[in-house]
């Protein structure tokens, strides 16, 4: 076995551990294992990072081709997001429970999928790649923090009392979730359009055409016009608080089919570089 | 990978589409509108006079801070030290009134946000209604112009004014160019010129369209081209065949129809690798396949023979004339910084009054913000409730 496959799988377990002690840990308020799956949650990221940057460095290119390699990153970019808001605000942790077994899913099912190198080819071949491709993860992990947020304000309003309330107690005040989950939403909005004017810029120059409504383009276009609708909601409307943090939870899934259910769905130019 | 593989999307080229898309421009630009009314009146209260600020700081303030054992100067000095904390540059008017801002440049965002929306939206449709794209074939050596005539298959807008008429040239076709450690695989040197003056020339490959003014020019594909000699009793004629791409990615088969006083005679020719045609005899009837490799003749049917003269290959060249795309990469950029200043630069506002009331001094605060940032109020508020440990809000008094 590589040293790359040894770095994975010894992040797929941690991510296995920690996510068994979010859970045991919040569900039965033991705060010590809280802490010690925060910890595991860092040192098990690592040899993520070590794997990720192994797998750069084998196939001479970025992790952005092929299922393992998005899987994989979108699993290390929520997971490092998730340390980010835990050392800014510790009640975050109480998100665990939600991001760990998650990240330990996507990078399992990475594992198991091929792990063949998939070759740039001449239309990948330009740096308009990297461009979108970063556009796009720090896209998408903004839209994932945002729904976060808004489940954790959510638990908040319903938490107040009970066993959960202890922890509760430790997130930040109402008023600071509710706006970091508008801040994601609109950070979020204004990178994913930047990912979509560099996807168009790029599909003109490798394809001749910047829109064609391929169901990718369209199904990103459409989970933009949501997180549209959300902010002039907030915005216009005055929609704060629970029906923000709601609006937040409902959009994520639209996000979620248009990076990874589009392409199995629909036949799709994008979906050749994703879904093998 | 050819376009081959996107499925067209009917629904998005039908009249009641458009009207969705224009509704949607109707939509941004109306937005673009109120917000620039909006942007304006923010401009116009920063310009407007002490006067006014003053009595609504002394009526109506938004926060009554009691600054107990200070002096009006120690107040204000630290309340300017709390509002230097939350990122606002402080200064003094005339009237003793302090006023603190920030991200005044943020009072742009939403307008050029909107309204660089609103263009490229109509720049885009605009662009389609104007709009050429087609297909021109050319063999090593062949010269083209662009005009209707030169393309396989071309689709315009209504609003299309006619081809530019320049020359496009294939000068010869490298079989695997390599730049920069990466194959691109067959690629032709393409030329423009305009009569003798050469425009542009160079290789073209995804991702190095040839451009010139409103033209871009794309190698679709490399595909393989036959020179055929039919030779039969009554004489010899030379044919040429092109096999472009298939739907399926592969070269497309071609039917060549023979015809003879004694027979007719229909023929599928298909390119296989290694300079080889599998030659299909009569599909609709009897089939019989053959191969015809090199120069070998194959005879096809009494007194008829095929003999392939020469296995080369053709580019096949996407052409796109269309004037909207440099304006709307502008746009994209406008939109992107329109919408940073928006979210990430709210405008903030805050002035402050001393007053001294009975050997007491007091702070009247008024705060202003944008929707965007209505959290700032709360986040000033603690701000000045560390500095003063005590804040007492129109009709809220806290001890």
């Amino acid at each position: 076995m590589t040293l790359e496959m040894v770095m994975a799988w010894s992040a797929v377990t941690a991510y296995a551990v920690t996510a068994i002690l979010f859970v045991i840990g919040v569900v039965f308020v033991k705060a010590s294992l809280t802490r010690c799956a925060i910890v595991l949650t860092i040192v098990g990221a690592a040899p993520h990072a070590g794997a990720i940057i192994a797998r750069w460095v084998g196939v001479g290119h970025g992790p952005y081709l092929g299922f393992h390699e998005v899987a994989s990153l979108l699993a290390f970019l929520s997971v490092l997001a998730f340390i980010g808001l835990v050392a800014k605000y510790r009640g975050f942790a109480l998100a665990g429970p939600a991001v760990m077994p998650v990240a330990f899913l996507m990078l399992g099912l990475a594992m198991l999928v091929s792990k063949d190198a998939e070759e740039l080819t001449v239309t990948l071949t330009s740096y308009w790649l990297v461009i979108h491709v970063i556009f796009a993860n720090l896209a998408y992990g903004a839209y994932l923090a945002s729904f976060a947020l808004g489940a954790a304000y959510l638990l908040q309003r319903r938490g107040s009392v009970g066993r959960f309330s202890r922890i509760i107690e430790r997130l930040p005040e109402e008023d600071i979730v509710d706006t970091l989950a508008f801040r994601f939403v609109a950070a979020g909005f204004i990178l994913e359009g930047a990912m979509i004017a560099s996807g168009a810029i790029w599909a003109n120059e490798a394809w001749g055409r910047y829109w064609a409504w391929d169901p990718m383009e369209t199904w990103s276009l459409i989970a933009w016009l949501v997180y549209a609708a959300y902010l002039h909601l907030r915005l216009t409307m005055g929609w704060k608080g629970e029906r923000a943090a709601w609006l937040a939870v409902a959009a994520l899934p639209v996000i979620v089919f248009s990076l990874l259910g589009v392409p199995v769905a629909f036949r799709s130019i994008h979906g050749a570089y994703l879904s093998r | 990978m050819s376009l081959a593989t996107l499925v067209p999307q009917d629904a998005f080229s039908t009249p009641w589409f458009g009207a969705v898309a224009a509704l949607l421009t109707l939509s941004v630009t109306a937005c673009a509108w109120e917000r620039t009314g909006a942007a304006w009146r923010d401009v116009r209260r920063v310009r407007s006079r002490d006067e006014k600020r003053l009595e609504r700081l002394r009526k109506e303030p938004h926060i009554v801070l009691a600054a107990p054992g200070l002096t009006a100067e120690e107040a204000m000095e630290a309340a300017v030290a709390a509002l230097k904390g939350s990122g606002l540059r402080t200064t003094c008017g005339p009237s003793g009134i302090a006023c603190a801002r920030a991200n005044r440049l943020g009072l742009l965002g939403s307008p050029l946000m909107h309204w660089s929306l609103a263009a490229l939206l109509a720049v885009a449709a605009a662009g389609q209604l104007t709009r050429s794209e087609g297909l021109v074939d050319l063999l090593p050596g062949e010269t083209k112009a662009d005009v209707a005539s030169s393309y396989s298959s071309v689709s315009h807008g209504p609003g299309f004014r006619g081809h530019s008429g320049l020359r496009l040239s294939c000068l010869s076709i490298t079989p695997d160019l390599v730049v920069e450690g990466v194959r691109r695989g067959g690629t032709p040197i393409v030329r423009l010129s305009a009569g003798s003056r050469v425009l542009r020339e160079h290789h073209v490959y995804p991702n190095k369209p040839l451009r010139w003014g409103r033209l871009m020019v794309h190698r679709e594909e490399i595909a393989p081209v036959l020179r055929l000699a039919i030779e039969s009793d009554a004489g010899s004629q030379v044919v040429e065949m092109r096999f472009p791409r298939g739907p399926d990615d592969k070269p497309a088969p071609c039917r060549l129809d023979l015809k003879s006083p004694q027979r007719s005679l229909a023929l599928v020719l298909v390119p296989l690798p290694g300079r080889r045609v599998e030659v299909t005899v009569d599909p609709d009837g009897e089939r019989a396949r053959r191969m015809l490799s090199g120069s070998r003749p194959l005879e096809v049917a009494s007194g008829l023979t095929l003999r392939a003269l020469k296995f080369g290959s053709f580019a096949r060249l996407r052409v796109v004339d269309d004037w909207s795309i440099a304006y709307i990469y502008m746009l994209f950029v406008l939109v992107t910084v329109g919408g940073c200043l928006a979210m990430f630069l709210p405008p903030r506002e805050v002035f402050i009054l001393t007053s001294t009331d009975a050997e007491e001094t007091s702070l009247r605060v008024l705060v202003r913000a944008t929707r965007i940032d209505v959290s700032f109020r709360g986040r000033l508020e603690r701000a000045l409730f560390s500095r003063f440990g005590a804040v007492a809000d129109v009709g809220r008094e806290v001890s």
